[in-house]
């Protein structure tokens, strides 16, 4: 958490990637450990207002990158790119964030926190404009420039038909990284621009591990905790997997418990971090 | 020549005596008022001097002066017209004055001599019966509230029924009545009461929790409110049966006692809502204000205060829907009147209380197009917008809650098919059980109501339940306050249990209904 570097076009630690990409920046401002810069990185970024499958996706690719080593680059916007990077943190990974602005007018203020948590985890901040610079219009379409040139590759979470994601998975068609996107329900308007990029020649990220192979790395050991559910619980689990989010009238119903029995079992399964509520429905957890 | 008559006049929810003096002096015909009369009592002089007429008296060609003691008392109905022109028929001689004194009266008096209706009859009723008087003469219309008062009174017709029974004692007036001589007499036989009972009226059109089909939790959830006088707040999208719900709440709330049904009766009376009736139905009253109400509207008002919607809910149900469209300072407006149970408002050195103890629900849609989290409807509103209208669901509205349930639309295939679930005839039955098993650990509130120092006592939690919340506390982040509110629920469930003790069971239920802050 020391001063802010700037990193000239011709400085050497100016990173060698970002500077092969078409339009590179002039400078670098950044905060943290620079580093970061030239370790392998993956961004993970998706839209800002995100569904509960988003924002768990987005949590299980930022964790797994983290625990296989790999840093996370998003651009620290609200939803799928906080996700992100709250998943690479829960795993104490490393992160880099790359922001459309100053690091003293940091927008959308609700993440410096985010930020400032990053950095104390060993992460990184970087900007191409000066740290009182508020930014413009075009400035965070004009980063996303350079979330993928940092990255050696892109995952699109969710977005839909005019995300800013889309414009960072051409960046990176653009600079040669490859484009991963979580394919979603083709009539999830969220999920329209992954279906797209993925019919357009995306590679569809089915199995989180398939992106750390490609990438040379090795997918740390598979979590094998399982959770103890006894036969009650296992029924209610079952009925939220198989509905993918229930409400608790649906569990009511398909498994014939008593309401207060739902209730009382779903919050000890919530206390277990087995599942979890988010706008009146009851979900899987991870 | 002079004379006095006696009545009452009701102030908030209370009847106040009042004495009219009357005296007929040499002068310039009319009638002169005094005693902090308001446009309303002025006017009674046009109506008494027709009445008078044309009853067939004759009318005092004297100067009329009337005085309405306590004169420091301000007086607002037209109940007085009966006492007034009883007045002046006696200091005109004719009535003996000498058994005025042992009679109250009120009554409005039309052209024609007839005796009309009054409101807040019943307070002014009952407040009489507590006094000397031997006798009361109300308005025939009043009669239901009468026999609910009860005492030796009579509901008349007219002007010269009234006179009739004035120019008797009341004890030969009681001794009229029974011998069948005189049939204004009002016994309690005069009115049923239907206390709400459901399926005791059997009305076919009443609404019952049986036709609620799946929606279970929600009914779980509303007879724990119920039982506890937990505030409840549902969050659903628009026409997921939030209004269904809340209105038959009531129904499943314990039947009324006769304290209740008396209170709830003067509300009624004062509301200007007694009905004449002979069935007077006290259901526990249901009010749903609309969200563009004012705050005199919400908590009573105006120069002469007369209750709001929070005294006509006393001992129901208060529903306010879209909660977060209603303006800040009406809901702040709420938070004293819930915590005292009572609403004092005070307008011209004189203090007007009224009583507003109900058990609130509120609704609101969980975004501001309502259709957020909803899965066949797509949410148009901004993350930003969201935002804003969850803070609104803030503050004070939710420090008067305890519990939060989710509602989703039931499909049309689960609906039909589906066997009818409680109805609210078990539900209000498993409310009674609980509520009695409360007294019977020795707690004399409601749960909603334990005060912090008292619930180590009433909800000591084991080792076990001890860890359980404290495990909780920390995944759901939760803070002392909502802590303390799962506790006094979780009580609630094990009443409704029948169980002494506060088990995890009950505890994670109760931690179902949490709401995050």
């Amino acid at each position: 958490m020391s001063g802010t570097y700037i990193i000239d076009i011709h400085s050497s630690d100016y990173p060698e990637r970002l500077r092969n990409i078409p339009d590179p920046p002039k400078q670098l401002y950044c905060r943290g450990d620079i580093s970061l810069l030239n370790a392998g990185s993956v961004a993970v970024v998706g839209a800002r207002k995100n569904t509960v499958y988003g924002k768990n996706v987005a949590l299980m690719i930022g964790r797994r990158l983290a625990e296989s080593g790999i840093t996370v680059t998003s651009g620290l916007a609200l939803g799928i790119d906080a996700y992100s990077h709250e998943g690479a943190l829960e795993a104490g990974g490393k992160v880099i964030g790359v922001l459309g602005n100053g690091f003293d007018q940091m927008t959308p203020q609700r993440n410096q926190g985010l930020m400032k948590r990053g950095l104390e985890y060993g992460g990184l901040v970087v900007s191409e404009y000066p740290p009182d610079s508020t930014g413009h219009k075009g400035s965070f379409p004009a980063r996303n420039r350079i979330i993928s040139g940092l990255a050696d590759a892109v995952v699109v979470v969710e977005a839909d038909l005019n995300s800013g994601s889309l414009i960072t998975a051409k960046h990176a068609a653009d600079q040669g990284r490859p484009v991963y996107a979580v394919p979603g329900n083709i009539n999830s308007r969220t999920s329209i621009g992954c279906n797209l990029l993925i019919r357009d020649g995306a590679a569809p990220l089915i199995i989180i591990d398939d992106l750390i192979r490609d990438l040379g790395a090795k997918p740390a050991a598979a979590e094998t905790a399982c959770k103890s559910l006894d036969e009650d619980e296992a029924r209610i689990f079952e009925v939220v997997r198989q509905m993918s989010g229930a409400t608790m009238e649906e569990i009511i119903r398909w498994t014939g418990f008593n309401p207060n029995m739902v209730s009382s079992l779903v919050t000890v399964m919530e206390i277990k971090g087995i599942v979890e509520s988010y706008a009146g429905r009851i979900y899987i957890s991870r | 020549m002079y004379s006095r008559t006696r009545t009452a006049v009701c102030a908030g929810m209370e009847g106040k005596d009042v004495v009219v003096e009357t005296d007929i002096s040499r002068g310039l015909p009319g009638i002169g008022m005094s005693g902090l009369a308001s446009t309303m009592v002025m006017e009674s002089r046009e109506r008494i001097k027709s009445a008078i007429m044309n009853s067939g008296y004759e009318f005092p060609k004297g100067r009329i002066t009337v005085n309405l003691t306590p004169a420091s008392l301000r007086k607002n109905s037209s109940c007085l017209d009966l006492p007034i022109a009883a007045g002046i028929l006696a200091s005109e001689g004719y009535i003996r004055t000498r058994m005025l004194d042992k009679w109250g009266m009120i009554g409005e008096l039309a052209l024609d001599g007839r005796v009309l209706g009054v409101e807040a009859a019943l307070p002014m009723m009952l407040h009489m019966a507590d006094k000397d008087l031997e006798g009361i003469i109300v308005p025939e219309a009043n009669r239901a509230e009468a026999a609910l008062a009860g005492g030796n009174i009579y509901a008349v017709a007219s002007l010269r029924e009234c006179a009739m029974l004035l120019s008797m004692d009341p004890s030969e007036a009681a001794a009229k009545a029974a011998a069948g001589e005189i049939v204004s007499k009002v016994s309690a036989g005069d009115v049923t009461i239907l206390t709400g009972s459901h399926g005791a009226s059997g009305d076919a059109d009443e609404k019952d929790f049986a036709d609620i089909a799946g929606q279970e939790n929600a009914k779980r959830a509303v007879m724990v409110a119920a039982a506890g006088r937990h505030g409840l707040l549902m969050i659903g999208s628009p026409g997921c049966g939030k209004t269904m719900i809340a209105g038959r709440m009531a129904g499943v709330m314990p039947v009324m006692n006769d304290r209740e049904l008396l209170e709830t009766a003067i509300v009624r009376s004062v509301a200007g809502r007694g009905e004449d009736s002979i069935r007077l139905r006290y259901e526990r009253p249901f009010r749903a204000p609309h969200h563009t109400i004012g705050r005199a509207g919400l908590i009573g008002g105006g120069s002469y205060p007369v209750p709001g919607e929070i005294t006509l809910a006393h001992n129901g149900v208060l529903f306010l829907d879209e909660i977060c469209e209603f303006s800040k300072e009406v809901i702040e407006s709420l938070r004293i009147p819930i915590e005292e149970k009572q609403i004092t408002h005070f307008r011209k050195g004189e203090a007007y209380t009224f009583p507003c103890n109900f058990q609130v629900v509120m609704a609101a849609n969980p975004c501001p197009c309502g259709f957020f989290g909803d899965p066949d409807r797509e949410c148009i509103c901004s993350q930003a917008e969201i935002e804003r209208y969850k803070k609104k669901l803030s503050g004070p509205i939710i420090d008067r809650i305890d519990m939060k349930i989710n509602m989703e639309k039931v499909k049309y295939d689960e609906l039909t098919g589906s066997e009818r679930g409680l109805t609210t005839a078990e539900m209000r039955q498993a409310v009674e059980s609980a509520l009695r098993f409360a007294e019977a650990r020795g707690q004399n509130c409601f749960n909603s109501e334990i005060p912090d120092h008292e619930l180590e006592r009433f909800c000591r939690l084991g080792n076990e339940e001890t860890k359980f919340m404290s495990r909780a506390y920390d995944s759901f982040s939760m803070s002392p306050r909502s802590y303390n509110r799962t506790l006094k629920v979780a009580r609630t469930i094990a009443d409704i249990d029948e169980s002494r003790e506060i088990s995890i069971a009950h505890l994670a239920e109760a931690l179902s209904y949490r709401i995050e802050e």
